[in-house]
């Protein structure tokens, strides 16, 4: 169940994506076990390629008997992972997003419990950072934005505000 | 005129007698009648005699009665005059010396009320001037407490009116701080939004990664 798991992260970087991809993957290998057609799933263009990129070896892993359990296992482990949630100003492509998740991965491989390879990310919105990012891990936030560090060196900032005023 | 009276009752008493001793004796009617009323012609004569000479000693008496009646009255009235005067005399004298004593004593009673009077204002003058001194001390330090009192609470006023400003003012220079940095932040969001491209956008959340590393943040 691990690898299956590992396999469907491997190329899913937001928890929000993993969770939609195990719904999508779900459909598809229930379809493929029962009906043996999935031509009536509608699927996009990036998520076609990704079941196919998983491989033939991986559908294999699935049978009728245990396909549903196997699934709500995976969701189960799916939920489990506590995404690093980071809150960006701008709103980012999934090419970047995945770039960005790509780097987490790098960054934190060696986290326990195979939690670095498992690194997920859930991407938010917050204009107010002006630039940069903050970052939420095991409810604790650390702000690395601009905002941040104006807020940080406001004292410094105004003095030399109100010196230019002078 | 007692006399007179006594006398011719002793008259009329010896002619009776005498007629009861003629009557009682065995004598000659005619010569006895005879006797007896030459015995009563005389005894009506000094009866008559006495009789007049009691009106006389009577009228002489009562004469010598009202002459020394008179006398007495004027000896009376004199001495009584004499008397009155004495008296007169020594009662103005006494009523003099009454006055003159009267007058010592309304005098020294005078004196002594000026005394007491003086005395009594004397003293009024002095409790005055103590209670005077007393409310003037009194005034005088309750004026210093009032004012210390006053000057306490405008200090406390002062002091509260200027910790209000100090307040009012950190506040509105921590207000105008804040604006000018909300303003910055504003300038900068809207400037760096056109500015930077995804790419650096991606830069610098690479950069956040790195630092979230170094500082452990994410274990």
């Amino acid at each position: 169940m691990n690898k299956l798991l590992d396999k469907i992260i491997e190329d899913t970087y937001t928890k929000s994506d993993l969770m939609r991809r195990l719904g999508l993957l779900k459909e598809y290998t229930v379809r493929r076990l029962f009906s043996k057609s999935v031509n009536s799933l509608s699927l996009s263009q990036i998520d076609s390629e990704w079941i196919t990129s998983l491989g033939e070896d991986f559908f294999k892993k699935f049978d009728i008997k245990s396909v549903y359990d196997t699934f709500t296992q995976l969701e189960v482990a799916a939920k489990e992972i506590n995404p690093l949630t980071i809150f960006l100003s701008v709103d980012m492509s999934n090419d970047y997003i995945a770039q960005i998740g790509q780097r987490c991965r790098k960054l934190f491989a060696r986290l326990p419990d195979r939690q670095g390879q498992r690194f997920l990310i859930d991407i938010k919105l917050d204009p107010g950072l002006i630039a940069g990012c903050s970052l939420v891990w095991g409810g604790v936030m650390k702000d690395y934005s601009i905002r941040a560090k104006i807020e940080e060196n406001k004292q410094v900032i105004l003095q030399s505000f109100k010196r230019s005023l002078k | 005129m007692l006399l007179a009276l006594l006398a011719a009752v002793g008259g009329v008493i010896y002619a009776v007698r005498y007629f009861r001793s003629a009557r009682s004796g065995l004598m000659n009617l005619d010569q006895a009648q005879q006797k007896g009323f030459e015995h009563l012609r005389r005894a009506y004569q000094k009866a008559q005699e006495i009789l007049g000479k009691a009106e006389l000693e009577g009228i002489k008496v009562v004469a010598d009665t009202k002459v020394t009646t008179r006398k007495l009255e004027q000896k009376y009235q004199a001495e009584t005059e004499e008397v009155v005067g004495e008296l007169e005399k020594s009662f103005s004298e006494g009523l003099n010396r009454s006055s003159k004593e009267f007058i010592i004593y309304l005098d020294s009673l005078k004196k002594t009320s000026e005394k007491a009077q003086a005395d009594t204002q004397a003293y009024m003058q002095s409790r005055v001037n103590q209670i005077l001194d007393k409310f003037e001390t009194n005034l005088a330090d309750f004026l210093t407490q009032t004012e210390q009192k006053s000057i306490s609470a405008i200090e406390l006023e002062l002091k509260g009116a200027r910790n209000l400003i100090d307040t009012y003012k950190t506040q509105q220079l921590t207000l105008i701080d804040e604006n000018i940095i909300a303003m910055l932040e504003r300038t900068l969001s809207l400037v760096i939004t056109k500015k930077l491209t995804l790419k650096d956008q991606v830069d610098l959340v690479y950069e956040a990664l790195e630092r979230a590393k170094v500082e452990k943040f994410i274990v």
